[in-house]
């Protein structure tokens, strides 16, 4: 794991993440995570889904394979875990609203938004709004995020 | 109200508990999720795991749903070696706009009992086309 990123944030800071390229491929091992954990146990890998396979996404009414929601929302967690290192990884909240596909070819970049620092024993509490967003300018997704900066958790456990 | 049109859905109890999925954070499968993200410090496979419709599938069988919210609150990045414990509930269920939608909340926890992320996913029932 990374080491620790010292926090000095005031509202109005910008976050702007590395323009990601997605690709089947790219889609496809995103799907291969789950299916190996999930077949771990015995109970079979998950079928084939809206994310790697053309039928099943044209029966929910798509044209084509989309990326899960999941992978926009991995770009999001790396935005905020760069950023704010173990005081997001231990203690963040993150909540995201799919808003647009993303499909294979697309190109995303994620931002965020400082809106408010508060203090509250001791801690910073910031608090931020951020957005995926595609080639052309439109957001694919969009949330909120609070870190409180040092994190309560932040070394609980012997971390 | 008339059902959804699938049997799941329509079976399904807020509170109720879903099934029950373990799996083990081996360093291949993070970094399989790393190579995925393209970032090599990712530390939540969970993120690909996608617990959420894994604990309503182990229960009631596989569901056809697309995303449309998502929300973790961290507690402490997965070891790779562990075995993470994952458990689910049906926490809402409504129709909207002739949509029909499904919150499940999951909460990850370690062999040591260590809170990894508890997640809460919001998500449509059926294709597209079922909507208004």
């Amino acid at each position: 794991m990374s080491s620790d990123v010292t926090v000095n944030i005031n509202p109005g800071e910008e976050l702007v993440g590395a323009a990601k390229v997605i690709t089947q491929e790219a889609i496809d091992r995103f799907e291969y995570v789950g299916q190996d954990a999930a077949g771990q146990d015995g109970n079979g890998p998950p079928p084939g889904n809206i994310h790697t396979d053309d039928a099943r996404a044209r029966e929910m009414g798509l044209t084509r394979p989309v990326a899960s929601g999941q992978m926009s929302f991995a770009f999001l967690h790396e935005l905020l875990a760069r950023r704010f290192g173990a005081d997001f990884r231990q203690g963040g909240d993150l909540s995201v609203t799919f808003l647009k596909p993303v499909y294979g070819g697309d190109s995303v970049t994620a931002h965020g938004v400082a809106e408010e620092v508060d203090t509250q024993d001791g801690r910073a509490v910031v608090k931020l709004r951020v957005w995926l967003e595609n080639e052309d300018g439109v957001q694919t997704c969009a949330g909120r995020a609070v870190v409180m900066v040092p994190s309560p958790l932040k070394g609980a456990r012997g971390e | 109200m008339t059902g959804s049109g699938n049997a799941v859905y329509d079976g399904l109890a807020v509170d109720e508990q879903l099934g029950h999925l373990e799996y083990v954070v081996t360093q291949e499968l993070l970094t399989e999720f790393q190579e995925a993200v393209g970032y090599p410090e990712a530390g939540f496979p969970h993120i690909a795991v996608k617990e959420y419709i894994e604990v309503l599938r182990r229960k009631h069988g596989p569901v056809p749903i697309i995303s449309a919210k998502h929300r973790d609150r961290y507690f402490h990045p997965p070891i790779a070696g562990k075995r993470v414990q994952v458990s689910g509930w049906v926490r809402e269920k409504y129709e909207r706009r002739g949509r029909w939608w499904l919150v499940v909340e999951t909460l990850a926890i370690d062999e040591d009992g260590r809170e990894i992320v508890r997640s809460e996913h919001t998500f449509l029932i059926g294709g597209l086309e079922s909507g208004s």
